[in-house]
């Protein structure tokens, strides 16, 4: 995943998967939190949650420190902001587009 | 946290044959796209779309059920911007007086998320690689 080249396409491809979603919300929702915490709850292991975790990490998503012998983990939501510009940009050309078609569409039939 | 999909829907004044006309034949697509249009409408064809401001775009078609559905995968010139490869798929239903055209966008990766996760990158890569190939082939033909 981490030689993904854009940093769009690494956020897709990190957001591709639902559980990593899962994680990200919770992590969104409820705060840092360990691997272990972060795997109640869901029907996979820790190991699993940690892989997600390094998923996330590649793509900016997520940062960890280490407190003690835990690995606490955070969400660094901000590279959502540019998947959120490409959805806006990209239904803003739907909309300019569908509406120049609605108008042609009208033209030939009325 | 939604999927990275764009989705409209628009309810047309006209038969499903006539918006798949507008769909699919390049002198018409032109008119609504503001672009120059080359496009061989049927499975596996390729296309083109040149927008007024100079973004440039290869598209591939993936699926054609006349008057019913349409799917393209499409990206932007390795010069073009930041725009990821994404998948393009149009829905006509026809409705009383018209055609309801539902339109989908979505990046290629998310809408390969049924993909067992360690294995996306490597099918993400591999699907450019794929891409990027039958484009150089398209081009240069």
């Amino acid at each position: 995943v981490s030689g993904a080249a854009d940093p769009l396409d690494r956020l897709f491809t990190a957001l591709a998967d639902g559980t990593r979603r899962s994680v990200m919300r919770r992590l969104l929702d409820h705060g840092p939190a360990t691997a272990s915490a972060l795997s109640v709850g869901l029907p996979i292991s820790r190991q699993a949650v940690v892989k997600h975790l390094h998923a996330l990490g590649d793509a900016g998503l997520v940062d960890s420190h280490r407190e003690g012998r835990e690995v606490r983990y955070r969400a660094t939501p901000d590279p959502m902001g540019d998947g959120v510009e490409w959805m806006l940009r990209t239904g803003a050309r739907w909309d300019r587009r569908l509406e120049r078609l609605r108008r042609q569409l009208s033209q030939r039939t009325g | 946290m939604p999927e990275p999909e764009v989705r409209r829907e628009i309810d047309l004044d006209a038969a499903p044959a006539a918006v798949w006309d507008a769909l699919t034949r390049p002198e018409l697509l032109e008119q609504w796209f503001e672009a120059e249009v080359e496009l061989d409408a049927r499975p596996g064809g390729w296309g083109r779309f040149v927008e007024a401001d100079g973004r440039q775009r290869t598209v591939r078609v993936d699926e054609v059920i006349e008057e019913r559905r349409l799917a393209l995968t499409w990206w932007a010139d390795p010069d073009g911007g930041s725009d990821v490869p994404s998948h393009v798929e149009f829905v006509l239903t026809p409705i009383e007086g018209g055609t309801r055209l539902v339109v989908t966008e979505a990046p290629v990766i998310a809408a390969r998320a049924s993909i067992a996760s360690s294995s996306v990158a490597w099918a993400w890569r591999l699907e450019l690689l794929v891409l990027t190939l039958a484009a150089l082939v398209f081009i240069t033909a």
